[in-house]
């Protein structure tokens, strides 16, 4: 066995690297600003790029996708290449990847202060960069499985099965939740409506918790903790039986994001058992985290790396136990809706993704610069800050959700809602959005201070660009294994082929049936679609990103009922491409807000939300109300929702543009009846048209509102 | 390493050995309980049909006495479950449900029987506690539409002596608040403010009349009274 010299790419880890931290500055600065303008709403800037509805999906997206993306990337360019005893597969599609990457984040932020967006969480970018999205992915898969066929190393590490996995199952949610029918080149409707967009945008987005945010960093987990800490991982068996258990339970749990909403009770319960189901195979990987630390506890005290990453292992395990909780459904009626939510991503993400990426960055960078660490004394404050940082951002977050969730459901003895006034509900919890905010201050002000201790720390030594390394080649077919594992381990395509079918099957059992049978979603026959202006006000709502603070969804709850009104039928929704029924209320939920106040109201409240809700906290659209909403895309639009089964008549799509017209004349003429003069071509008016609709097609119906 | 630890495997990934410790028994009896816990939980409420779904379980909110034979008259869009072959015959309500505590609400027929009651005659109050607090309900709930002195913005003005619906008694300011004029887009407050709030408000609304707000509202509808 002739033994090789080979080289590992550290270029590519160092631009992975410096790009984890640029955009991790940037989402987490996108992150407190919108945070601020919870209480501050002058800083919404009164301009339509930076208001809280299109910032907030660009702060997501950019520390999900650029920050927590790049650091994936950096670990898994690092480790696979060493795990595997090779340099990656291809030097030129390691570029195209990392600039392919970097093009389309850049893309997301433009396109997003620019409105364009599908409005799925997490899925907000248009299909463009949904296509673009898919090829980069491919590439960094060819690339890593490219590696892997050219590695020298027999058996494949645990990180790699995770690693493997998150490309698989990551390419399978993003092209199916993509599924969209373009219109213009940004703007696309979702191919599918209402509750089955629901239910495919929960199981993506679920999963992308899963795929993106678990699975790569468990993956990281199991190289840099044990190297970190110069320990042997823990037990062997228990990442065999983690690994599989959690890729093929997580799929199944997206529908804990719908509990208590329309979608049918079967589908609901399966999201709440699969669940449940999911605490140990996610606490399996705590576990070898933190037993694989036994007998170095002395270190963890002196080394800031093994803290981030004692710490971030904790939050993991604390969030993975705290999101079965919230899957159950007595928890969820109190949780959902409510900042309870946000504290438990920020556990996540601030704790478990942050921490475990600044761990791994302290212990890396110096590696692939020949150097030590500048400072031990600065990542020490960086861990303290981050970690005060995240206790200050979630314990506020958790007492406002307790609090504004009790007085929305608090009755008097007569029977009233004790809190008729959903603003009063928000003023209450004004304070804890303020503590919030510090705590996100502090947390990055040590990513900061991070920041300029790894580029000292670059400076002070020099890129080894290519790292010399030597090992055997592979020879000959894997050998006939006596342990199962081994024997896949050593098969990659097996194992991918494996691990593949697991994945699909969750999703395949809850979607499937919710797109071919009928009777999940009961018809009502008052429900129709939308007119053509009201379609134009429903894109105007999704541009503006109304769905990032109002919901759509009246849960049957007598709370809600008696505030909101009738609760949401599923047969609502079937003409909704994509659904609206948001995740979050900052405001009041809108389903039923049709005819709940005059067009008047709606006019002066959009212009100066103030002005009709004293103290509310929505940023005023004063742009609504001059801008000429689109007219000449309506055909296009019209003939993309027929594609689509919504039953507009045939030909309907050459009459939309003067249907349009006459409908938003008669509401014009309305509001001067009301006081109000305004160009019956104002976004304004279509926006008004669809509020009005809301909720109303049940109205005297006998089969909805019962 | 302690000592309790199994052998080091012969495992070597770039440094990374891994040994070779059994499954935590307690992690092992928690998997296996979560997984017993939801069969049991999709036996109870999807096989057995035991459990409430959450229509039926809002349904019991509403009404108490409510049972499940009583949903297949309902014409709420009916769900059965495709894990149940018998959803229909659910047992119904034990006899034990209290029956409307004082937190009851009234459920939706009582609404649609209240409209034919005789028409109550009410009284206004004229104390200032009273009308104190009938100015906070106005402001809180009213001054959007109608303005903070009543003087009218997208709502009429209240301060003068024309009213659109009704003659501008006290029992007609009560019904408007109450039924609301939803083709006008005022609201029907009777099932958002309890009772006496209501009348406090429409007190306070009576005490306006001649008022003369600055920016009052041009006069709407009919003239009465002096």
């Amino acid at each position: 066995m002739a033994v090789e010299t080979y080289y590992y790419d550290n270029r590519i880890v160092r631009n992975f690297a410096i790009a984890t931290i640029v955009w991790g500055i940037v989402g987490m600065l996108v992150g407190l600003t919108i945070a601020i303008q919870l209480y501050y709403p002058a800083l919404n800037l009164g301009i339509p790029f930076t208001t809280f509805g299109r910032l907030r999906p660009l702060h997501t997206n950019a520390v999900i996708f650029a920050f927590a993306g790049n650091a994936i990337f950096t670990g898994a360019y690092y480790s696979l290449q060493r795990l595997l005893k090779a340099r990656m597969f291809n030097d030129t599609l390691s570029k195209i990847h990392f600039w392919g990457w970097q093009l389309i984040i850049v893309l997301a932020a433009v396109t997003l202060v620019l409105g364009f967006t599908s409005s799925k969480e997490y899925a907000e970018l248009e299909w463009p960069i949904d296509i673009l999205i898919a090829v980069v992915w491919v590439v960094f898969g060819i690339n890593m499985f490219g590696t892997i066929a050219r590695r020298r190393e027999r058996h494949l590490y645990v990180a790699i099965w995770f690693y493997i996995s998150t490309v698989v199952t990551v390419a399978m949610l993003h092209i199916v939740n993509s599924f969209e029918i373009p219109v213009t080149f940004w703007k696309s409707y979702s191919l599918f409506a209402g509750v089955q967009d629901a239910l495919t945008q929960w199981w993506y987005g679920h999963n992308a918790v899963a795929f993106f945010l678990t699975t790569p960093f468990l993956g990281l987990m199991y190289y840099f903790l044990p190297k970190a800490a110069e320990r042997p991982v823990f037990s062997y068996r228990l990442s065999i039986v983690h690994f599989w258990s959690l890729i093929f339970i997580y799929i199944w749990a997206g529908p804990h994001h719908l509990l208590y909403t329309a979608l049918p009770d079967w589908a609901q319960s399966l999201g709440t058992v699969f669940s449940i189901m999911l605490i140990a195979p996610s606490w399996g990987g705590m576990l070898n985290g933190l037993l694989t630390l036994r007998g170095a506890w002395d270190k963890v005290r002196e080394d800031p790396i093994l803290k981030f990453m004692v710490v971030g292992v904790t939050a993991y395990g604390m969030s993975t136990f705290e999101g079965p909780m919230l899957s159950i459904k007595s928890i969820n009626a109190i949780s959902h809706y409510t900042d309870w939510t946000i504290a438990h991503v920020h556990v996540g993400a601030l704790g478990w993704n942050g921490f475990i990426t600044f761990g791994m960055l302290y212990w890396l960078v110096p590696k692939i610069f020949g150097t030590k660490l500048h400072s031990r004394k600065q990542a020490n404050f960086h861990f303290w800050t981050g970690t005060l940082g995240i206790i200050f951002y979630v314990l506020p977050m958790y007492w406002a959700a307790f609090t504004q969730s009790l007085m929305w459901k608090e009755f008097t003895a007569d029977g009233f809602l004790q809190y008729p006034n959903f603003l009063e509900t928000v003023l209450q919890i004004v304070p804890m959005y303020v503590a919030r905010s510090f705590g996100g201050l502090l947390y990055l002000t040590g990513v900061c201070v991070g920041a300029w201790n790894l580029y000292v720390t670059a400076k002070s030594g020099s890129l080894i660009a290519d790292e010399k390394a030597e090992a055997a080649a592979l020879e000959g077919p894997p050998p006939a294994e006596s342990y199962w594992h081994r024997w896949i381990e050593s098969r990659a395509g097996q194992f991918t082929v494996w691990a593949t079918v697991l994945v699909i099957i969750g999703g395949a059992v809850e979607m499937i049936p919710m797109y071919l049978v009928k009777s999940n979603i009961p018809t009502i026959s008052s429900v129709k679609p939308y007119t053509p202006l009201e379609l134009a006000g429903r894109d105007i709502y999704i541009r503006e990103g109304c769905n990032n603070c109002h919901s759509q969804m009246i849960r049957p709850f007598r709370s809600e009922t008696e505030r909101y009104g009738e609760y949401s039928k599923v047969g609502e929704f079937v003409y909704d491409h994509p659904f609206l029924w948001g995740s979050k209320r900052t405001g009041p939920d809108l389903h039923r807000i049709g005819g709940k106040y005059p067009d008047a109201w709606h006019y002066n409240h959009m212009k100066d939300p103030r002005s009709m809700s004293p103290g509310s906290l929505m940023p005023p659209y004063p742009w609504l109300l001059e801008d000429t909403m689109n007219t000449e895309d309506m055909p296009a639009k019209i003939r993309a929702m027929q594609t689509l089964g919504v039953p507009y008549a045939e030909g309907f799509d050459q009459e939309s543009i003067a249907d349009m017209q006459a409908q938003a004349k008669a509401i014009a003429s309305r509001l001067k009846d009301q006081g109000v003069t305004v160009d019956s071509d104002k976004e304004i008016i279509a926006l008004i048209a669809y509020l009005q609709r809301l909720g109303t097609d049940i109205k005297g119906s006998k089969t909805g509102a019962q | 390493m302690s000592k309790a630890d199994g052998k080091l495997l012969d495992h070597n990934y770039d440094g990374i050995q891994e040994l070779d410790n059994k499954l935590p028994p307690w992690w092992l009896n928690l998997f296996y309980f979560t997984i017993i816990w939801a069969v049991l939980y999709l036996l109870y409420y999807h096989v057995l049909g035991m459990g409430d779904l959450q229509i039926a379980e809002y349904q019991k909110e509403m009404n108490p006495n409510w049972t499940a034979s009583t949903e297949a008259s309902a014409s709420v869009p009916g769900y059965t479950s495709p894990l149940a072959g018998k959803g229909a015959e659910r047992p119904t309500v034990s006899e034990n449900e209290p029956s409307g505590g004082a937190g009851a609400a009234p459920v939706v027929a009582e609404k649609e029987e209240a409209k034919e009651e005789p028409a109550v005659n009410y009284e206004p109050f004229t104390d200032a506690a009273s009308l104190e607090e009938g100015h906070k309900v106005f402001i809180q709930n009213c001054a959007a539409c109608h303005g903070q002195k009543g003087e009218g913005i997208i709502g009429p003005n209240l301060t003068d002596k024309y009213w659109l619906h009704g003659d501008g008694s006290f029992n007609a300011i009560v019904k408007v608040i109450q039924e609301g004029v939803p083709t006008k887009g005022m609201i029907a407050w009777k099932p958002v403010l309890p009772e006496e709030k209501l009348l406090q408000a429409a007190s306070y609304i009576l005490s306006l009349k001649g008022s003369n707000p600055p920016n009052g509202k041009a006069p709407q509808g009919e003239a009465y009274g002096d």
